[in-house]
């Protein structure tokens, strides 16, 4: 059977005894892998692109042995709850061919697997492993990683997309990197179902060199998605601001009502909380039949959620970007989405989420939570039908990551550098590492910043005798391999029942929180109000509360920016409110504030720049609409603050959202003369010279440094359980910032914060370009009477940055000055 | 949290360059200093920090220990002390007796030879263990009169320093205290602060963070750059 046509037939009759037909595309993939080529498949959700990859790899590489070959494929998936049921899908294939030639087992290998499972695979590895991008790095870091992983002769990367443009991505690069030295002819696939530059993922995924060799095969299942929007009753009381949506709760209750089973998104885990809650309150009846899934909710409740999803038990369930992935839900019919999608891929994403299976129809809804929402809704809608969709790109050679994939492969058998090297530039990401930062990464782990002597007791890696570097300090390796990942969180507390009778564990939120609350408080989690009993080694005891309000909490998670693509849309639809065509459902929704707006002030258009000046209690505030999304908006209005700095020192506070910024100065200023100044193009080397001196002044750095900290393990992140023995190791990020700041400034570390600033927030060469597309628009200037529409929300954001070129005995001394005069009016 | 009103309310509030309070007084170099008895009080150097960390396995940069001395040195150059009461938590752990850190500290008690030394153990000194005799440091238990100064690691509760008696200095806390204004300006400063019979003193150490002063009545003195804000 050895014969690659007994093979295929063997799969053709696998699919016949089923009553399906092989697709062209999972056809093209057979013949691509089997001819030895990597590649990427890019079809629609639940196109069938698992299957067509599993048995691609199975009639390339099974064999005629008796025995099922040992780790033969590594499945990469980008969420555990993902890896149960590809095993059961890929069990089910392989079971099926095994009647027409070799059987291959399956395991599942993720920070989930017990320990007598991964003992288990150690002595007998399953043909197939399915696994995560951190434990395939846990997995590199064994001595024995060699001889183990060696064999793998292809690796599947499931859901590309959610990985390439992230350092998670960026750390599966390197393990690609990784095994492919150590089987050159090793076969890499890709699947995902949506990415906007498709050359470009294939890119990242095999490696700037193989890349041209590899195939890019695309699914032509056409999938139908129906998209509207939920129009407020009550256009004129629509809120201008917020991101909680509530007010929609009772049309989205009826919707929920219309179809059998719903997924309702929103943007963050309090707002999941919090809309869970207002759906039961609205509907008590529905206990039991709807339910709560976020990534900081405890295993078990996720596993139950998603059971009852998959039986259709289930009525609703209110999620996060925890269940974006992949896990097929079958009796999904409808998608609600709260708040705004922020990007094109990412709707689609949701979309097709519903009606997951070749055929049926997707649908999503979305459900605005503020009225400039309705114009994004609107704008959506246009681009998805002009095929519009977000290309990603990868992060650039993030030091911290690879500090980490130093100790890693350090404690997994050892490298020599230079060997070392050439692999790691074969990746996408270290493409262009310069020698100067491969050198300070050396350093950094053997002991010594740029001067040895500056870490005299320090060492976590360094060479033998033999020139071959490695990891000797048992409790380096134990403390690594604790901290192995690019997901950073703020220290962890786990809520549990307790502490007498000791109950059922229930997820865990921050520590911040809780050290808000005072026993006896209560609190919104895992769709419970709890009641805080009290803190002891970051377990937080709770019990069930007898009220029925309570806190809800927040988790720290960086807010997604609105995509470029999205914004340009949105600026589009903006337009055409200003020429008066209200023609779309949403526009007609957003009228009346579209036209206040236009009364008050301007609409921002595609040619002209608008700028709104109002002085208010508060202070001088500037509110500008480059419409280019919040990253890029922190990045020009830090500048913009600078070169205002420059005139007269004082100290800004900044405000950013996706359609804009606002800068607020407490002292006097004229923005509207200094306006055509602030916003005029510079010459590259000027702008560079201007962006690096206003980081130093601003706090971008310092916030940017703590996820940075964290994955470079300096900030070691505490576990419920691994708590005391790891005490006199507590300093925090914003402390470590300050120490290298004062005694280490030439730290690559902090270089690699400012770096990250200027490449995300900061990126020059996009500034440059931003500032070029401003000067070509006609700058429109309105002296406020009262706040707008669109500045309404800025004005309103609470999450702020600073700029400062002031002394800070100049700062305090306006403070003092302040309070005398509100206290000389009493 | 303290609202910053409760810190500058009443008249000539303002930037001072030290402040007397109880019969001493305190200094924006994060130190009090008692004329009578000529003794300067310090809390919380967590000498050997930086060390600490790199013996475990985790980079922190040197010069820190070396800053801390430094300024322990331009202290003693200004007020000729007779006297220096370390209120606690004077070495971070029991890695901190590494050689170069006590090296360096050897060095530094030596051009101090005839200073004398009290080390009040707090709980990080409890874990160290105690310091090198070489060292010369007089080695007590909270709570310690240190010439009718009370010398204390850990602070009482603020009811429990009511009323008449002695002064109490104490450490521990890294006290911090947030500041705001117009534009939202703000800024977070180490402080004093003042409870009744009791001032709890901001850690001195470089490699230190600090903790918001929560709680109602309790009065703060700021530190700014080389000053100190004061309310009354």
């Amino acid at each position: 059977m050895s014969g690659r046509r007994a093979k295929q037939s063997a799969v053709k009759s696998l699919l016949a005894e089923r009553g399906w037909k092989p697709f062209r595309f999972q056809q093209d993939v057979w013949r691509e892998m089997a001819e030895g080529r990597s590649g990427l498949l890019h079809a629609t959700t639940g196109a069938g692109k698992t299957l067509a990859v599993a048995l691609g790899a199975w009639q390339a590489l099974a064999d005629d042995a008796e025995e099922p070959p040992r780790l033969c494929v590594l499945w990469i998936t980008p969420m555990r709850a993902l890896a149960a049921d590809t095993a059961k899908a890929l069990n089910e294939a392989f079971d099926g061919l095994s009647a027409h030639g070799q059987r291959w087992t399956v395991g599942v290998r993720s920070g989930d697997t017990p320990s007598a499972e991964r003992a288990r695979q150690a002595r007998r590895p399953p043909s197939v492993l399915i696994t995560t991008p951190e434990s395939l790095s846990l997995m590199l870091s064994r001595a024995d990683a060699r001889d183990y992983l060696g064999a793998i002769r292809c690796v599947v990367v499931d859901e590309w997309h959610e990985l390439i443009g992230n350092k998670r991505g960026v750390q599966t690069q390197l393990a690609l990197a990784r095994l492919k030295r150590w089987r050159p002819d090793l076969l890499i696939w890709g699947m995902s179902a949506t990415l906007g530059d498709l050359e470009e993922a294939k890119r990242v995924l095999l490696g700037p060199a193989d890349a041209p060799h590899g195939a890019v095969v695309a699914g032509g299942v056409r999938k139908e998605i129906v998209i509207d929007t939920l129009l407020p009753e009550d256009f004129a009381r629509f809120p201008w601001a917020g991101h909680l949506g509530i007010k929609m709760a009772p049309q989205v209750v009826a919707e929920i009502d219309q179809s059998p089973t719903s997924l309702v998104f929103t943007n963050t885990r309090s707002q999941a909380e919090i809309w869970y809650h207002n759906l039961l309150r609205a509907r008590p009846d529905w206990a039991g039949l709807i339910a709560v899934h976020h990534g900081s909710l405890a295993r078990e409740s996720r596993d139950w959620v998603e059971d009852g999803l998959k039986a259709g038990k289930l009525k609703a369930v209110v999620c996060t970007s925890s269940l974006d992935l992949g896990v097929d839900f079958l009796p999904v019919e409808r998608i609600l989405q709260v708040g705004s999608p922020k990007g094109v891929a990412r709707l689609l994403q949701r979309a097709g989420r519903s009606g997951h299976s070749p055929g049926r129809t997707s649908r999503i809804t979305l459900v605005p939570s503020h009225a400039l929402e309705l114009v994004e809704s609107s704008a959506v809608q246009q681009a998805v039908r002009d095929g519009r969709i977000e290309s990603r790109r990868t992060p650039n050679a993030p030091l911290d990551v690879l500090v980490q994939h130093l100790v890693t492969i350090g404690l997994g058998g050892g490298f020599k550098p230079d060997e070392l090297l050439d692999e790691i530039r074969s990746t996408a990401a270290y493409e262009h590492l310069s020698d100067e930062n491969w050198r300070w990464c050396l350093d950094f782990v053997s002991g010594g910043g740029p001067s040895l002597s500056a870490y005299p007791e320090y060492r976590r890696c360094g060479p033998g005798a033999d020139g071959v570097w490695r990891v000797t300090d048992k409790r380096i390796a134990l403390r690594h391999r604790l901290n192995v990942g690019t997901i950073t969180a703020d220290a962890r507390v786990l809520v549990q029942y307790g502490p007498a009778p000791m109950g059922k564990k229930l997820g865990v939120v921050e520590e911040s929180f809780i050290a808000r609350l005072k026993p006896g408080d209560s609190f919104w989690f895992s769709g419970r109000v709890l009641e805080f009993v009290r803190l002891r080694d970051l377990v937080a005891y709770v019990r069930p509360s007898k009220t029925r309000s309570g806190a809800v909490p927040r988790w720290d998670g960086g807010r997604m920016p609105l995509s470029t693509t999205l914004a340009d849309a949105m600026v589009e639809q903006l337009q055409r409110a200003a020429e008066g065509r209200y023609d779309t459902p949403e526009l007609r929704a957003a009228e009346k504030m579209l036209r206040l707006q236009a009364r008050w002030s301007h609409l921002p258009t595609p040619t002209t720049l608008l700028a709104e000046t109002l002085k208010s209690r508060d202070g001088w505030h500037l509110f500008l609409y480059p419409f280019a999304g919040r990253n890029a908006h922190i990045g020009m209005a830090s500048l913009i603050a600078w070169r205002a700095a420059q005139r007269t020192a004082g100290t800004f506070s900044i405000a950013v959202n996706d359609y804009g910024f606002e800068l607020l100065s407490a002292d006097p200023r004229d923005w509207a003369a200094m306006l055509p100044e602030l916003i005029a193009p510079r010459a590259i080397h000027d702008l560079t010279h201007e962006t690096l001196a206003s980081l130093n002044a601003a706090e971008l750095a310092r916030r940017r440094f703590r996820d940075i900290a964290q994955i470079a393990g300096l900030v070691v992140t505490t576990y419920p359980g691994h708590h005391k023995s790891l005490r006199q190791l507590q300093a925090s990020s914003s402390l470590f910032y300050d120490v290298f700041r004062k005694f280490d400034p030439e730290n690559g570390l902090l270089r690699q914060a400012e770096r990250e600033v200027l490449e995300d927030a900061l990126d020059i060469a996009r500034l440059a370009e931003s500032f070029e597309r401003l000067q070509n628009r006609e700058l429109v200037h309105v002296a406020l009477q009262r706040c707008s529409p669109l500045a309404f929300p800025l004005m309103v954001e609470r999450m702020r940055e600073r700029l400062s070129n002031e002394t800070l005995a100049a700062r305090i001394e306006r403070m003092i000055s302040q309070l005398e005069r509100a206290a000389d009016k009493c | 949290m303290l609202e910053p009103d409760d810190t500058l309310r009443g008249e000539g509030a303002g930037l001072v360059s030290s402040h007397q309070h109880r019969g001493v007084v305190l200094l924006p170099q994060r130190a009090v200093w008692r004329v009578e008895t000529r003794t300067l009080f310090i809390a919380d150097a967590h000498l050997g920090k930086a060390a600490t960390f790199r013996a475990l396995g985790q980079p922190a940069p040197k010069g820190t220990t070396r800053d801390n001395l430094d300024r322990l040195d331009s202290l003693i150059d200004r007020f000729n002390p007779i006297r220096l009461v370390f209120l606690g938590d004077l070495f971070h752990a029991r890695q901190a007796h590494a050689p170069g850190v006590a090296a360096a500290f050897l060095d530094w008690r030596r051009r101090h030879a005839v200073l004398r030394l009290t080390l009040v153990r707090g709980n990080h000194d409890r874990r160290a263990g105690d310091p090198s005799e070489q060292f010369g440091i007089e080695l007590v238990d909270e709570p310690y009169d240190a010439e009718g100064i009370v010398a204390r690691h850990h602070p009482l509760a603020s009811d429990e320093c009511e009323g008449q008696g002695a002064t109490i200095l104490a450490g521990h806390l890294h006290p911090c205290v947030r500041m705001s204004g117009a534009a939202r300006d703000s800024v977070r400063l180490p402080c004093f602060v003042l409870q009744e019979r009791q001032i709890v003193l901001p850690a001195f150490g470089a490699f230190t963070g600090g903790a918001l002063v929560r709680g109602r009545g309790a009065k703060t003195c700021a530190i700014v750059d080389e000053r100190l804000l004061v309310a009354d």
